[in-house]
């Protein structure tokens, strides 16, 4: 059994108590417009062109072999013509400025078991464990419940990163041997979560609900952005609702743009940009809570 | 909190003042050239010691210090005074022989703890001894009569601070008067006789620092008896024992005062000491008085002196917590971490100390262990990867026949033995030219020199290790490394192309091709990959097979480190060394260290060190050893995160981690003062153990900090 995945982190201070073993898992639903891991919407191996990095040189189109990328060298133009790219990656490793990256490739629950334990001794001694993030990792319901599987043989507590989009069933599978979920509630207006996120969030409250019900251990993350959330009326809804079904803890977490550059790698386009609320504000938000 | 005459001692010697009198300079009697070395050297000490001025106007409970000014063989960490080591430095000091050795300080420690106990009236009876069995022996009489002179000078010295202070009290108010009277009534006490008090304790440390300044040594261990005594029997309150540690690092402060000569710089003084660490039964030795020591460190606005908390199996984790938060609270980074494990197996099994002894060691200079009452030779710095650039570009013909990996590493082990025996060729030669100077003052407080009656630098104590610090240990491993993943596993280069691309120093599409993919895919050290890891153990192996036989001209074993201390070695070998398959262009600097290289460590702290903590099955790297981790600010700044931090390095050490060094500053923060020194004067960062001001390091070393990668959160 394979999964698409686009990153490993090890030593992870964030995504769970302890320090963990972070995988992120191709492919999503949701199309959150703030997104700071753009290249994990899509379950396809993508190439990431940093153009600012780029020198026009030639080399990657030089080194292709399926006709993807063409070079003029009279003007140094570059172009790259997704559907012919094999994602083979050799003008990721010409590149001498860095300014390719190929990301996404597929991995099995065994390669990914090999890395994981590596740490137990870490896990043991900081109260960590594994994280499996996204994207939305719930997507691939039958390779995560086989991965948990493994990780609880090996006794390594497990966490699950989801913005809950998922119909219950999935979750009825993980919920065995799910030690923590790291829940994204983002915002509670159903029109609102609508525009920026292109998903009606129904089910997922619903879905949190019913974690809920069924005693499950779960954090609440919060991506706190001024324009959609971080304000008195959409944050008071996220409270009301928070305080009505409370998790084992809320985080808070400020919107950052460190997934600009990645999104301008990918589609080439500007992203749109948000506003994080002030220290301030997030003090005052905390508190609210 | 400091009380208002140590405040004082603090804001004068921060203004730059010296706190230590002005040099009173000596005639000497001409005609004492005629006498024999020790002869005069005992004599001219005499004269010297006995003209300094008592300082009284800035000391508070303790007197007596004084600077040497080079006219006498005095102390033998300076060496100030001693022409052959000067004309030693002249030849090798920062100069590099066959891009293969040069020569370093050595530092070495004073047994604190037997002049504390047993006074200088000991010393002066075991001197008389050993002069009966020298009977006949004119040259070790000579030399014992001018150690026991040299006592009694150290003797006299402390009556006339004595008698200083009577003669101050005279004119003092009455509050100054009782307290320079019981400074004379100390100094007619101590050093002569056995320490009676803490105070008295500590007083003799404040004096006789002078006599060998370098570490103080277990602070926190030869006070202890004294210290549990007088808080028993109620002379002593835990306020008044760390105004007593709090004068005396202002005066450790006020001593290691940098001057720079000409062509190179002189120290006059070192101040790193440790604390904790194993006890002859096996416990852990951190007590109420670490505790003191370092609660006083934290209150002292001072840079030094500098401490490493002697981490053992026993070490609670709130104490190791306790001191990783002063040291990422203390701007001056004087809080470093070493584990007793590894490097008492190693002081054992390699260097062949006993228990007892190794138990002893302390931290000294930039990151040194030193043992106590002794000097280690670790006087040359050497570049290991000269035994990696002969392979590659004298032994092409050899190794391009070999048709697996093992056979390389037989052919790798020859011109690393080769090396070793030219660097301990190096060795004795420095021992040689630095023996010619004999030292009386530092071989007092030096076990064994008295047994010997022989010069400390002669290598007369009782416990001595020499070594070497090796520059490149990374670049051979990951070399290594690199040389099996890509010729022997993938098969995607034959050697002879690789030395070819090599030769050609990365030129041309397919040599930056090359490099692009090492530097990307290359299965580095210090990611937790069993390819590399398993490389890092087999040089340990190999430097640990030809090394541990061998034995240097005074019959000392040899251990290994890593540190470069304050020299960029790691650079100026790097200059003059080929380009190497880790992807290290020819004339790049290595990495210092062993620890996090540039951007090849990708796997996060843990990974890190975990690969450093497996890489020495021999505990041959159990000599200055360094590792660096350089950590995003937040990971140890942000209270969350600091605790999950603390608990991996708590694991690395008891995983058999011998060493880190936490670098947390931004990297924009180091770049911004890169471009403004002027406004980031006070940023302070550790290189290679050595707690300096970022600004002020030669470029080079910036640059390196500035490279590493930082271990990140996402």
């Amino acid at each position: 059994m394979t999964a698409d995945i686009f990153d490993i982190e090890r030593s992870s201070y964030v995504d769970g108590p302890g320090v963990r073993t972070t995988i992120f898992m191709k492919g999503c639903n949701l199309n959150c417009a703030w997104c700071h891991n753009p290249e994990s919407k899509s379950r396809k191996t993508q190439r990431l062109w940093y153009s600012e990095k780029c020198t026009h040189c030639g080399k990657c189109a030089s080194k292709c072999q399926s006709l993807a990328l063409s070079y003029d060298p009279a003007g140094g133009s570059l172009k790259f013509d997704a559907d012919q790219c094999k994602y083979c990656g050799r003008c990721e490793l010409i590149c001498p400025n860095n300014a390719i990256a190929i990301c996404g490739y597929q991995t099995d629950i065994e390669q990914l078991m090999e890395i994981i334990v590596k740490d137990c001794d870490i896990y043991a001694a900081t109260g960590g464990g594994v994280t499996i993030s996204g994207g939305e990792c719930m997507l691939d319901t039958e390779f995560i419940t086989e991965l948990l599987k493994e990780c609880k043989h090996a006794k390594i507590h497990t966490a699950i990163d989801t913005a809950g989009n998922i119909p219950f069933e999935s979750f009825e599978r993980v919920l065995p041997y799910t030690d923590l979920f790291l829940y994204d509630i983002k915002v509670i207006t159903p029109e609102l979560h609508k525009k920026y996120t292109g998903v009606d969030n129904n089910l997922i409250l619903e879905n949190y609900k019913r974690l809920i019900s069924r005693g499950a251990n779960i954090i609440v993350r919060v991506p706190m952005i001024a324009e959609v959330n971080a304000n008195e009326t959409e944050f008071s809804k996220i409270a009301d609702f928070l305080a009505q079904y409370p998790p084992q803890s809320v985080e808070l977490l400020s919107y950052h743009a460190m997934g600009e550059n990645k999104y301008r790698a990918i589609y080439q386009l500007e992203p749109e940009r948000f506003t994080p609320p002030s220290d301030i504000d997030m003090e005052k938000y905390k508190n609210f809570i | 909190m400091l009380n208002k005459k140590l405040t004082q001692q603090v804001d004068y010697i921060l203004a730059g003042n010296d706190l230590l009198p002005p040099i009173v300079k000596v005639k000497y009697d001409p005609n004492d050239i005629m006498l024999s070395d020790p002869a005069r050297i005992a004599k001219r000490l005499r004269q010297y010691i006995l003209a300094q001025t008592v300082r009284l106007d800035m000391s508070h409970n303790f007197c007596g210090i004084f600077r040497f000014d080079g006219s006498v063989e005095a102390d033998v960490f300076t060496r100030i005074g001693h022409k052959h080591f000067s004309t030693a430095c002249g030849l090798y000091y920062r100069k590099y022989q066959e891009n293969l050795a040069t020569m370093e300080w050595q530092h070495s420690t004073a047994n604190f703890a037997k002049i504390i106990d047993c006074g200088l009236v000991q010393y002066i009876d075991e001197i008389d001894k050993s002069l009966i069995c020298y009977e006949g022996d004119r040259e070790k009489a000579e030399f014992l009569k001018a150690m026991r002179t040299t006592c009694e000078t150290m003797i006299m010295w402390a009556h006339k601070c004595a008698e200083a202070c009577e003669a101050e009290a005279e004119k003092s108010d009455e509050a100054r008067k009782k307290q320079l009277h019981e400074m004379a009534d100390v100094l007619r006490h101590v050093p002569e006789y056995p320490a009676r008090s803490f105070r008295e304790g500590v007083q003799v440390v404040y004096m006789c620092y002078t006599y060998l300044p370098d570490s103080v040594g277990l602070l926190d261990r030869y006070l202890w008896r004294l210290y549990k005594q007088d808080i028993e029997n109620g002379r002593l309150t835990r306020e008044l024992a760390k105004e007593y540690v709090a004068e005396l690092f202002i005066r450790l402060c006020a001593h290691t005062k940098i001057t720079f000569g000409d062509a190179q710089s002189y120290f006059t003084a070192e101040s790193h000491f440790a604390i904790g660490g194993t006890l002859p039964d096996g416990s852990d030795g951190y007590n109420e008085l670490s505790d003191i020591i370092v609660d006083t460190m934290m209150e002292l606005p001072i840079p030094r002196p500098q401490t490493s908390l002697r981490m053992t199996n026993k070490t609670p984790f709130e104490v190791f917590k306790k001191l990783l938060d002063c040291a990422r609270r203390d701007k001056y980074m004087r809080f470093a971490f070493v584990a007793d494990e590894s490097r008492l197996k190693g002081l054992m099994s390699v260097a062949g100390i006993a228990w007892d002894d190794a138990i002893n060691y302390t931290m000294v200079g930039c990151n040194e262990p030193a043992l106590r009452g002794s000097i280690w030779f670790g006087g040359c710095t050497t570049n290991i990867a000269r035994s990696l650039t002969n392979l590659l570009y004298y032994r092409t013909d050899d190794i391009c026949s070999c048709t697996d990996f093992e056979s390389l590493f037989a052919i790798y082990e020859e011109e690393l033995e080769a090396d070793i025996t030219q660097i301990l060729k190096y060795i004795n030669g420095f021992h040689s030219i630095r023996q010619r100077d004999c030292n009386i003052l530092s071989s007092i407080f030096i076990d064994g020199c008295i047994e010997s009656a022989a010069s400390v630098t002669a290598s007369g104590g009782r416990l001595s290790i020499t070594g070497s610090n090796m520059m490149g240990i990374t670049c051979v491993i990951d070399s290594l490394s690199i040389i099996k993943q890509l010729v022997y596993e993938e098969k995607s280069i034959s050697m002879r192309e690789l030395v070819d691309i090599m030769k050609s120093d990365w030129a041309g599409d397919r040599g930056e091709e090359l490099r692009a993919y090492i530097l990307k895919k290359g299965r580095f050290f210090g990611n937790n990959d069993e390819l590399s890891d398993g490389i890092a153990r087999r040089f340990t192996d190999a430097l640990w097979r030809h090394i541990k036989d061998k034995r240097d001209k005074f019959g000392n074993h040899l251990l290994i480190g890593t540190l470069a201390g304050y020299n960029p070695h790691f650079a100026e070998f790097g200059k003059t060394t080929e380009a190497t398959p880790d992807g290290r262009h020819k004339g790049d600097a290595f990495m210092v260290g062993v620890g996090q290289t540039a951007g090849k460590d990708r796997n996060g702290l843990a990974a890190l060190l975990k690969s450093v903590a497996q890489m020495d099955e021999h505990y041959i790297l159990t000599g200055p050893f360094l590792c660096n981790a350089y950590l995003d600010e937040n990971l140890i700044m942000k209270n969350e995160n600091f605790e999950k931090t603390a608990r991996v390095i708590y694991d690395y050490f008891k995983n058999g981690g011998l060493h880190i060094q936490l670098n947390y500053v931004s990297k924009e923060e180091l770049l911004a003062a890169r471009e403004n020194p002027a406004e980031h004067a006070s940023l302070r960062v550790r290189v290679s153990g050595y707690s300096g001001n970022f600004t002020q390091l030669r470029e080079s070393i910036q640059d390196d900090v500035i490279r590493r990668t930082v271990v990140n959160g996402r």
